[in-house]
Order: structure tokens, then C-alpha cells, then sequence
């Protein structure tokens, strides 16, 4: 931009020396913006004076732009400009830049005699007219001065930045003026009230990266204030040190939205090489703000300025990679952070001329800033919602681990007593037939003992199988690992299950319906389920035991039907108890059953993610309806 | 002399139990006669058809508690229910394997049995409890 500009300054160099003394003609009331008119002297080692360069004035060059604007240099610049008041009023001048440390004022008549003279700028003590605003309201002609007249002004600056100058009747410069001065408030307003909200925010949740954020925002509301005419900044540290140690104050606009960042994308993790990218622009700009102690600012301005383009652009471009990479809350970062720098590039163009300049055009970087910081200030408040999601969620689900808990304890507790129960049955059962023994051994009465040692043995034989049922239930936990699932031929494990148990013969099993004949289970899983329904039917019967078995499918679910002649089951009693655990439903001459057998089913058929019903009628048999 | 005789239920599920405690409650001569019930319902519906129609009651009832369909704590609910404020004179021995905390708990909470008892019963225990609730037996 730097290096396009001086080349244009060349090439026009012959039309500038001819055009030069453009006189403005004034011929209403209306502020006028006279960049173009300007011719400008760039004095670096700062000997000219207004009367030296009286003489110099073909040495002047002709500025193109609407608004004069330059890089931070040392030295000062001097505009030449002539006028001829044609109104009936007087005019007035506005050099609205709350930037420029000094401003000098030469008025000569026709014949460049010096006619009046005076001093302003940001570091003057004694500022001429309306300079409460920080900038400079001065008379130019009275309305009895017709004739044309000259004006050299002369300013310093440390900074990039523009030099717009207004001429017009006073009113209008005033209205001009609050226009400029309302539309920069309500902006800087709105990030005063953002930097509110992310404070209370952090005074509430204690969360570091709305302190971070509200810091940048009010870094962003000092600095702001401070270069649209209201610095409050000077109020704080005084003229010079507001004016000349700029950059020793503003690194803390990078390193807190630096922090920021890496705060809000858990950096560190989430992207190493950002994270370190941040850190060392952090770093050099703290750097650069210990410098500008002992460097006067002119000389640090610039690179300052490019820096922090370059790491804002950085930001962009490595935020928009996270949107790529679809990281959450990467996306309002990137839309925001895009206007931030849409209002930079945008402000470029409205100080090189091609976009005109007005009251909103100058602030457009801090629209631009206003804009980021509502989309951020909505994606924090995303955050608070999120946050609070997953807190919910954790809550939701540390509720439903406590029932599980308590589930699994209240089953532990019911295993526990049921399995002592039934054990010691067995054992107290083996002592009390064990005594009769004794007694009838005694009495010498051997058919009595020989019909207790009957007993003696059942009860045995009963122990030996309560036992295998209660260790079955330890089993099932192996058997329900996914990765030792397999395709099952279920006609073939139904006969295979009936042959390796023996039941061919006791029970009579048919396969009504088949319309799937593969099932993804654990074999043993499989055999399990089958193993306890044949079991059920053969104990809980009058009849000879018979099962039909039926596979249905019905769209995407396989549903096994499983149908005996058993003696039934009161669902109006058990209901929705019948497949706990240590229920024990059925009673039939004294079959004693565990409880197990139904639970072992629906504990395997659901962790199967299927699901198990009954149908039953006493007397009436039983139906089983297993849904995968 | 004539001695006072006794009646007994027995409500148990488990037959070699019953086997046993009826073969003991025998070698007494006080023993009148032993009633077994492998379910509680059916003991229940039998207390209840002597309770209406005013016939003896058991003087003594053992009770299971670990039963399929109704066990010994239900039993008691439910009789306590029926009773509805009628006096019953029968003593209820609460037997099981097992002194569970949760059998403990549901025995405290009733009223109508007044001993909690090991299986299998034991000689010593059984005279100490006809010492107990009947003297006038011997």
C-alpha cells in the first residue's frame, strides 16, 4: 500500500504541480471535505517554518485521496490550501483526528502576508476553541473576508492515521462533528456494554475466559475511546503517557484475546501449533510494548500496526481450519472474527479513497469490532448453555449410574440372601435327615433309615443343581462379550442343545414356523436361554412336557415364540416380577426352583438389546415372546 | 394324670423338613396331631375355616418363611388382615435356615409369631419353648 502510494505520488507529480493552488471556492454553508484540494510537504527533520515555506510552495505535492492519510513517520507535514468564502456567513475548520500531538495554524491574505497564527493538537496544554472534544474547531475566514485567502497547517503525529479536514459555517462543522462523535459512542457504547456482560458472567460462573474477554473488551473501549476524541485514557495516565506510550498500554488488547482464544478452543490440546503461534505474538507484543518505553512510539507505530494484522489474520485462518476440522464454537468464532477484520480492510479502503469517507465510513473498524463482539459475547452465552447441557447431562446421568447402583445392590443383596437361603436348606435338610438316620439306626428300625437315606440322596441331587444355578449366573457375564458372538443355525443348536442334555427323550420339542434360521448370539448364550425354557416345561408340568417353537420375522425384528403344555403361571400375582431374580413362581409337587432360570433369559435376551413377554394362563400353559 | 395334649401345623415348602419335624414332634407324648402344609395359602384358608366356624385351632404352628407363591411373612399379613381384631390363641414359630438381617427386620415388625427359630429344630430348643409358653405341659 506504502509502496503503491509514492509510486502514484510520482506519476502524478507533474498534474500536482499545475493543479497546485486549487483555490475552494465556498458557496454554502455545508461542511466541506477538502482532501483533494490539499497540497501537502513532508518536513522529516522539522526546520520549515510557515514563512519559509512560503517561498517552497512548488516543492508542495497535490493529495489524491478525499482524506490525506500517511504511515507513522518522524517530522512533520504541512498542508497548503487556499480559499474564497462566497456565503454569507463565516467558516469555520475541523481537523478531526484526536491523534495528531500538535496541530499549527497560518492564515495569510491574498499576497501571503501572515495574518493570524495558532496552536492545538492532543499535546497542547492551551487548545484554541471547542478542543474539549479533542479535536480542532477553528475559524478560518470572517464573512466580510471575501477575498481569497492562504492557509498553511502543520501536524505531528505518531501514529498511521488520517487527517480529514471539513471546512463549512460553524453550525454545520458542529452538526458534523456530533455526527462523527454520536456514531463512534454508539459503538464504543455497545462494547462498554458487552465488557458489563462478560464480567457479570465471570463474577457468576468463575469461568477465566470471560475475565479474559471482558479485559479485551475494556482494553478495546479505552482504546477506542481514546481515538474517537474522548480519551479517557488521559484521565488515567495523563496527556504524555496516554499519547506517547500507546503501545506500552495497548499489548494487552493481543494477549488478552489471545488468551482468549486459547481459552475458548482449549488450545494447547485442541492445536498445538496455534496455540504456540499465540504465545509468541503475545509475547512480542509485550515485547513491543516494553520497547515503546525507551523508543519513542513514531518509531514502533508501524510495525505494531502490520503485527497485529498479520496476527489477527493468523487467528482467521487458523480458526477457520478448526471449522474445518468442525471443533465446536469454531464457527461463530470465525463469522466473528471475519467482521473484526472485514472492518479493518474496509477502513483501509475508506482512508485510501475507495470507499467515501463519512461518520460511519471512519468507524467502520469499530462496527466491524462491534459486530465480533456481539457474535463472541453469542458464543459465550453458548458456552453458559453448553456448560449447563453438560452439566445437566452429567447430573442426568449420575442419577441413572446412582440407580444402578442401587439396582445392582439391591440384587446383590437379594443374591446374597436367596443363595444363603437356599444353601443352607439343603445343608440344615442333610443334618435333620442325618439325625432320623441316627435315631432310626438306634432303634434298629432299617426300613425307616433305608426310606430316609432315599430322601437323603434326592436332597443331594436337588443341592447339586440348586448350586450349578446360582454359579450359572456368574457365568452369564461371559457369555454376553460381543466379540465371541457367532452366526447361529438355530434348528441345529436346538437339537444339539437337546441331544448334549439328554432331553431328547423327555421332552417333545417342534419347530412350527421357521421363517429366519441365522441368529449373531453366543452359542452358550443361545443355549442358555433354550436350556432354562426346556427346563421350565419339563419341571412345571402334569402333562408330558411339549414345546413348539416358532421363528418369525416381522420387517427388521426376528421374534421367537416359544409355546409349552406347562402348568401354567398366575401373571395377576407375579406380573412384572416374574423375571427378577430368586422369583419363584411356579409350585408343582415340590419341584423346588431357584428363581434363576427366568432372569438368566431376560438378562441374556436384553443385553442382546432384545426384549422378552409372557403370556400365561394357569393350566393353560405358557407363551414366550422373545423380540430381537 | 391327664395331661394336656398338643395340635400342630406345620407350613413349610420343603417336604424333607416337614419329614423331619413331624418325626419329632411324634416322640412326644404330648402331641396330638401334626398338620403339614406345603403352602401357605392352603394353611391359611384351613386357620381361616376354623376361625368362622369356631372349631379348634393348631396350639402350635411352625413357619417357614422362604416359600414359592406366599411366604412366611405374607402369611402373617395376610392372617393378620383376616383376623380383623378376633383373638388367636395358636403360638407361631417362625423357622428358618437362615437369620437373614431382612428376616430379622420383617420378624420386628409383626406381632402375631412370637419366636424366631432355627432349622432344623433342634430338641433342646423345642422343650425350652413348650417350657416357655406351655407349663401346663409336660
Amino acid at each position: 500500500m506504502k509502496l503503491m502510494k509514492y509510486f502514484l505520488s510520482l506519476i502524478f507529480f507533474a498534474q500536482a504541480c499545475l493543479s497546485l493552488g486549487n483555490e475552494i471556492r465556498i458557496t454554502n454553508e455545508k461542511a466541506h471535505l477538502i482532501g483533494e484540494n490539499l497540497a501537502y510537504y513532508v518536513d522529516q527533520s522539522e526546520i520549515e517554518t510557515a514563512t519559509s515555506l512560503i517561498s517552497k510552495l512548488n516543492q508542495f505535492e497535490q493529495n489524491e485521496n478525499p482524506v490525506f492519510s500517511k504511515n507513522a513517520s518522524p517530522g512533520a507535514i504541512w498542508f497548503y490550501f487556499s480559499v474564497q468564502n462566497q456565503t454569507n456567513e463565516a467558516i469555520w475548520m475541523d481537523i478531526g483526528n484526536s491523534n495528531l500531538t500538535s496541530i499549527e495554524f497560518y492564515k495569510f491574505d491574498q499576497q501571503f502576508n501572515l495574518l493570524s497564527q495558532d496552536i492545538g493538537g492532543c499535546l497542547e496544554q492551551n487548545q484554541p476553541f471547542f478542543n474539549d472534544h479533542f479535536t480542532f474547531i477553528h475559524p478560518v475566514l470572517e464573512t466580510e473576508e471575501k477575498g481569497l485567502h492562504h492557509f498553511l497547517i502543520r501536524i505531528e503525529t505518531s501514529l498511521i492515521f488520517e487527517v480529514p479536514i471539513y471546512l463549512g459555517s460553524m453550525s454545520e462543522i458542529l452538526s458534523n462533528r456530533n455526527t462523527f462523535d454520536y456514531v463512534s459512542l454508539l459503538f464504543i457504547g455497545a462494547i462498554a456494554l458487552m465488557f458489563f456482560y462478560n464480567l457479570s458472567i465471570y463474577i457468576v460462573v468463575k469461568d477465566k475466559i470471560y475475565l479474559y474477554y471482558s479485559i479485551y473488551l475494556i482494553t478495546v473501549f479505552i482504546s477506542g475511546t481514546y481515538l474517537n476524541n474522548f480519551p479517557i485514557i488521559e484521565i488515567l495516565l495523563g496527556k504524555n503517557i496516554a499519547h506517547n506510550f500507546l503501545d506500552t498500554y495497548l499489548w494487552t488488547v493481543f494477549v488478552t484475546i489471545g488468551l482468549f482464544t486459547i481459552q475458548y478452543f482449549k488450545l494447547k490440546q485442541l492445536d498445538p501449533f496455534f496455540f504456540k503461534l499465540i504465545w509468541v505474538f503475545m509475547l512480542v507484543f509485550i515485547g513491543m510494548g516494553i520497547a515503546n518505553i525507551f523508543i519513542p512510539l513514531v518509531y514502533i507505530a508501524n510495525i505494531y500496526t502490520l503485527l497485529s494484522v498479520i496476527y489477527f489474520l493468523a487467528c482467521l485462518i487458523l480458526s477457520y481450519r478448526l471449522w474445518i476440522r468442525g471443533v465446536q464454537g469454531a464457527r461463530l468464532f470465525c463469522i466473528g472474527w471475519s467482521f473484526m477484520i472485514m472492518g479493518v480492510i474496509l477502513y483501509v479502503l475508506v482512508y485510501e479513497g475507495y470507499i467515501h469517507y463519512n461518520a460511519f465510513t471512519r468507524n467502520i473498524s469499530y462496527i466491524g469490532s462491534t459486530i465480533e463482539i456481539l457474535i463472541f459475547s453469542i458464543a459465550l452465552g453458548r458456552r453458559i448453555t453448553n456448560l449447563k447441557l453438560a452439566q445437566d447431562k452429567l447430573n442426568a446421568s449420575l442419577i441413572t449410574k446412582n440407580q444402578e447402583l442401587n439396582s445392582i445392590n439391591e440384587s446383590l443383596d437379594s443374591f446374597n440372601y436367596h443363595v444363603s437361603h437356599d444353601l443352607k436348606t439343603v445343608l440344615n435338610n442333610t443334618i435333620a435327615l442325618t439325625r432320623m438316620i441316627k435315631k432310626y439306626n438306634a432303634l434298629n428300625d432299617s426300613k425307616k433309615v433305608g426310606e430316609i437315606s432315599e430322601k437323603l440322596e434326592k436332597l443331594a441331587i436337588n443341592g447339586n443343581e440348586t448350586v450349578q444355578s446360582f454359579l450359572s449366573i456368574g457365568r452369564i457375564d461371559s457369555l454376553l462379550r460381543e466379540d465371541q458372538n457367532e452366526s447361529i443355525d438355530v434348528t441345529d443348536e436346538i437339537k444339539k442343545i437337546l441331544e448334549i442334555n439328554e432331553l431328547t427323550n423327555t421332552i417333545d420339542v417342534e419347530i412350527r414356523k421357521q421363517e429366519f434360521n441365522s441368529l449373531r448370539m453366543h452359542p452358550k448364550a443361545f443355549e442358555s436361554v433354550f436350556l432354562n425354557l426346556f427346563t421350565n416345561t419339563i419341571k412345571y408340568n402334569t402333562e408330558p412336557p411339549k414345546a413348539e417353537i416358532q421363528f418369525l420375522l416381522d420387517g427388521k425384528n426376528l421374534i421367537i415364540e416359544y409355546r409349552d403344555n406347562g402348568i401354567g403361571i398366575d401373571l395377576k400375582k407375579y406380573g412384572n416380577e416374574l423375571f427378577k431374580p430368586f422369583i419363584r413362581a411356579g409350585y408343582h409337587e415340590n419341584q423346588e426352583g431357584s428363581g434363576v432360570g427366568l432372569y438368566l433369559i431376560k438378562r441374556i435376551v436384553t443385553s442382546y438389546g432384545g426384549s422378552i413377554s409372557v403370556e400365561s394362563e394357569l393350566g393353560k400353559g405358557t407363551l414366550f415372546r422373545i423380540i430381537f | 394324670m391327664t395331661t394336656r395334649k398338643l395340635d400342630f401345623f406345620i407350613i413349610d415348602d420343603s417336604e424333607v423338613n416337614n419329614y423331619y419335624t413331624e418325626d419329632l414332634l411324634n416322640e412326644y407324648e404330648f402331641t396330638n396331631s401334626v398338620e403339614v402344609f406345603l403352602n401357605a395359602q392352603d394353611a391359611l384358608n384351613a386357620l381361616l375355616t376354623r376361625l368362622d366356624d369356631e372349631s379348634k385351632l393348631p396350639d402350635v404352628i411352625f413357619l417357614d418363611v422362604r416359600m414359592p407363591e406366599m411366604d412366611g411373612f405374607e402369611f402373617i399379613d395376610e392372617l393378620e388382615q383376616q383376623l380383623n381384631d378376633r383373638e388367636f390363641p395358636s403360638k407361631v414359630f417362625v423357622l428358618t435356615s437362615s437369620k437373614h438381617r431382612r428376616d430379622v427386620e420383617s420378624f420386628e415388625k409383626q406381632f402375631i409369631a412370637c419366636e424366631f427359630m432355627n432349622k432344623p429344630l433342634e430338641k433342646a430348643d423345642f422343650g425350652q419353648m413348650i417350657e416357655k409358653y406351655f407349663s401346663d405341659v409336660n
